[in-house]
């Protein structure tokens, strides 16, 4: 029986990224991933043998960072000023530092909801059903909050060109965006 | 968007599945031609592909390296979990316990210990040998079968016994112990087969304790002290008896 299902040092990275997206703040996002450990480690009786270990740590992960919201640890302020404070990802280079650094602002300007669906299914690739499985919520629900993250990216997108200046004002209802194509 | 992708649920489904090349053939050209009719669409995957990749490149690496704790955490798991899929492979045996070498006083109420929540020392020996489990299977983590224990002594601190006619090193390790290292040493006998041997020095203060054998979580399991180490035989199959011979003939070569 081989190993290579319960590599957790090789999780290390998507479930420090996946803090990250979900706190926009790089140390309240290793201590999340510190608490999803200490959790996982007590409940590994509840672990399936055969299950993805990746799917079950995010999922603790999640949850944790939920119950933190409710309770209050993490704060509307800390939310609002998330901006000046540092998501902790390495700054793009080449030519499209600028575009990608926007691009990141906008994912990590969409709620929480929206954000973390889209994280789950088009970064880190997991199926819809997985990431079903880690956010408790159905996989409709998943499906719709992927599309709308989509939507709204494509919207950033349309709005800002490649020079990262505002190309135009959208119309509500027009399609004054398709014009350019 | 809408007006067009509400009777196509289907096809919207796989068109994800068509830019990660895992449809077959036929399904791909249905959902290609779909696309190819409807250029706006078209233009808007490929802008969901462009914001995907530009996020995982945007997103792929945290600034900094994991921080110690977290990479010590995630291997302590990763060990226990492992160790819990070996283990429960092997039937779990009532629990027994006999004191070897006739003669010490009965003693250690490792039943009161194993319900509080599991022997310290054991624990570590049981994390040390899935360690080296799994370094047995990774080609890229050789073992090391050198043994040199006036090293090991002037390293650690820890005393290791001559070891008995027939045994043979088969990987040696310095492990972690939440106290201090230790050395894991996997071992190849007559007697008893694959067994693992994990030494650790221990406080001065530490009174003696009387060497025991006993089942711990499906394994035969021997403790014994000397000096300023102490010392944990482990044995995946066997009885607590033939655990305690093995300990013996080890004491015997410390003493």
């Amino acid at each position: 029986m081989g190993t290579d299902d319960l590599d957790i040092v090789g999780q290390l990275e998507p479930l420090r990224r996946y803090a990250r997206v979900l706190t926009r703040n790089a140390e309240a996002a290793d201590d999340l991933v510190q608490s999803a450990f200490l959790r996982a480690h007590e409940r590994r009786a509840t672990f399936r043998d055969g299950a993805d270990v990746r799917v079950w740590l995010m999922s603790i992960l999640h949850n944790i960072f939920i119950d933190e919201r409710r309770s209050g640890l993490t704060t509307a302020a800390r939310e609002r000023a998330w901006t000046d404070l540092q998501p902790g990802f390495v700054a793009p280079s080449g030519e499209m530092a600028v575009r990608l650094s926007e691009l990141r602002n906008a994912f990590l300007a969409l709620s929480q909801e929206q954000r973390e669906a889209l994280h789950l299914v088009a970064v880190e690739g997991l199926s819809v059903a997985e990431a079903a499985e880690i956010l408790r919520v159905p996989a409709g629900t998943v499906m719709s909050r992927v599309g709308r993250a989509r939507a709204a990216l494509r919207d950033f997108e349309e709005k800002s060109g490649a020079d990262g200046k505002v190309r135009s004002f959208r119309l509500v209802g027009g399609r004054d965006g398709q014009a350019d194509r | 968007m809408d007006r067009q992708t509400d009777n196509h649920s289907d096809i919207e489904a796989d068109v994800q599945a068509l830019l990660q090349g895992q449809l077959d053939p036929e399904r791909a050209y249905a959902v290609a031609d779909y696309l190819a009719n409807r250029p706006e669409r078209a233009a808007e995957v490929l802008a969901d592909a462009r914001n995907t990749e530009g996020l995982r490149l945007a997103l792929s690496t945290p600034s900094d390296p994991p921080p110690a704790e977290l990479l010590s955490e995630a291997r302590q798991l990763q060990d226990r979990l492992w160790r819990r899929r070996v283990m429960k492979r092997i039937a779990p045996v009532a629990a027994a316990v006999v004191l070897f070498a006739g003669g010490w006083a009965a003693h250690v109420a490792l039943q009161a210990l194993e319900e509080a929540g599991g022997h310290p020392l054991v624990e570590t020996a049981l994390d040390a040998q899935a360690a080296l489990d799994l370094r047995h299977w990774m080609v890229s983590q050789p073992e090391s079968t050198v043994l040199d224990t006036s090293e090991i002594v002037g390293a650690l601190g820890i005393e290791l016994p001559r070891l008995p006619d027939g045994w043979i090193v088969r990987d040696v390790q310095v492990v972690s112990s939440p106290e201090r290292p230790g050395v894991a040493i996997a071992l190849d006998t007559p007697e008893l087969g694959r067994i693992l041997l994990f030494a650790i020095a221990r406080d001065k203060n530490d009174g003696e304790a009387p060497p025991t054998a006993f089942e711990y979580e499906g394994r035969s399991v021997a403790l014994f002290t000397n000096r300023h180490s102490a010392y944990v035989l482990v044995d995946n199959s066997g009885n607590p008896e033939q655990i305690s011979n093995g300990a013996s003939q080890l004491l015997n070569h410390l003493n």
